[in-house]
């Protein structure tokens, strides 16, 4: 083979690695629960609550930011 | 105000925590998450629910509108919603001539607390009355209090102003309105400097107004910018101060 066709060949094996690796690995969020209701609380309890996440994915998930509104 | 893992890895679990402050009443608070996670990249997550008061203050915030002099009041109820018993110890306020006087209804669980305020002179009030309880669990309650104490009477408008003495036009109109019909207030006398205008009045009856027209004498001012006051003096007396400002310019 000359060597041109290497190069093609390659460049063909380096854009399949790439897109199989880009593909294939991605973080994927599941939250059981988007909401939680207090019910009726007194005043003064102190309101506060933790919403798990779940990563099923095979790549790290980062949570970017947390804002209010 | 939020705290949060901010990297959860492969197969594993984090957790986003949600801290609110609400004081009173129903709510919903919500926080927007973003994340990197192509499918999801942002999403909501909603807290609700609902702030019981010990004690339930009928009307929180009260506004009250009426004419200077008159006394405003208002009753409000208050209840121990969790069924203790209490005692109001202390009331404090910022409020004008503010009196206060309490009944407690079956047993010490709701009481009408009724309070009173008064100003003689024209003016918005914004104050607060602080309960002081003997309650377990809630030892003082607010209430804010937003008051307009309206003139009983008064000038329209309040400066008159001539730009030049053109002969043609010299007469400027104040109009006193008395607004509140029951009273029987009259013009009594007027102050002003006597030598410069010339001022007359008369009564529309229709109206429960006075018509007070002021002519300036155009020769006795001296060249340039003036400004003077016109008092009404008024039977009975007012305990604040009916006055126009007149201004202008005089041109030789």
């Amino acid at each position: 083979m000359s060597f041109m066709k290497w190069k093609w060949l390659f460049c063909l094996l380096y854009l399949y690695i790439g897109c199989v690796s880009a593909f294939s690995s991605q973080p994927q969020l599941v939250c059981p629960s988007l909401t939680h209701d207090f019910g009726k609380v007194w005043e003064g309890t102190p309101l506060v609550h933790s919403f798990i996440l779940k990563n099923t994915g095979d790549a790290p998930l980062i949570i970017q930011s947390v804002k209010p509104g | 105000m939020a705290s949060y893992d901010h990297q959860i890895p492969p197969g594993g679990l984090g957790k986003i925590t949600l801290k609110v402050k609400i004081h009173q009443g129903h709510f919903t608070k919500a926080a927007r998450v973003k994340t990197n996670d192509p499918k999801l990249p942002h999403f909501v997550l909603r807290l609700s629910g609902e702030i019981i008061p010990f004690i339930k203050v009928s009307s929180p915030r009260i506004r009250l509108r009426g004419f200077c002099s008159d006394t405003l009041s208002k009753t409000v109820k208050l209840e121990a919603l969790d069924g203790s018993m209490f005692n109001i110890s202390k009331v404090e306020s910022t409020l004008p001539e503010f009196k206060w006087s309490v009944n407690p209804q079956k047993d010490s669980k709701n009481y009408q607390f009724k309070f009173q305020i008064k100003s003689d002179v024209p003016k918005n009030v914004r104050g607060k009355i602080t309960i002081f309880t003997d309650h377990p669990h809630k030892n003082s309650l607010v209430i804010y209090v937003y008051a307009y104490f309206r003139p009983r009477v008064k000038l329209k408008p309040k400066r008159v102003y001539w730009k030049d003495f053109k002969q043609e036009a010299l007469q400027r109109t104040v109009y006193l309105v008395i607004k509140k019909p029951d009273n029987n207030i009259q013009i009594k006398k007027l102050i002003y400097p006597e030598k410069l205008f010339k001022v007359s009045w008369e009564k529309i009856n229709a109206k429960q107004a006075y018509k007070i027209k002021v002519v300036p004498i155009i020769n006795q001012f001296p060249s340039g910018s003036f400004n003077y006051r016109l008092k009404v003096i008024t039977d009975p007396p007012l305990p604040y101060p009916l006055e126009v400002t007149l201004s202008g310019i005089a041109k030789p």
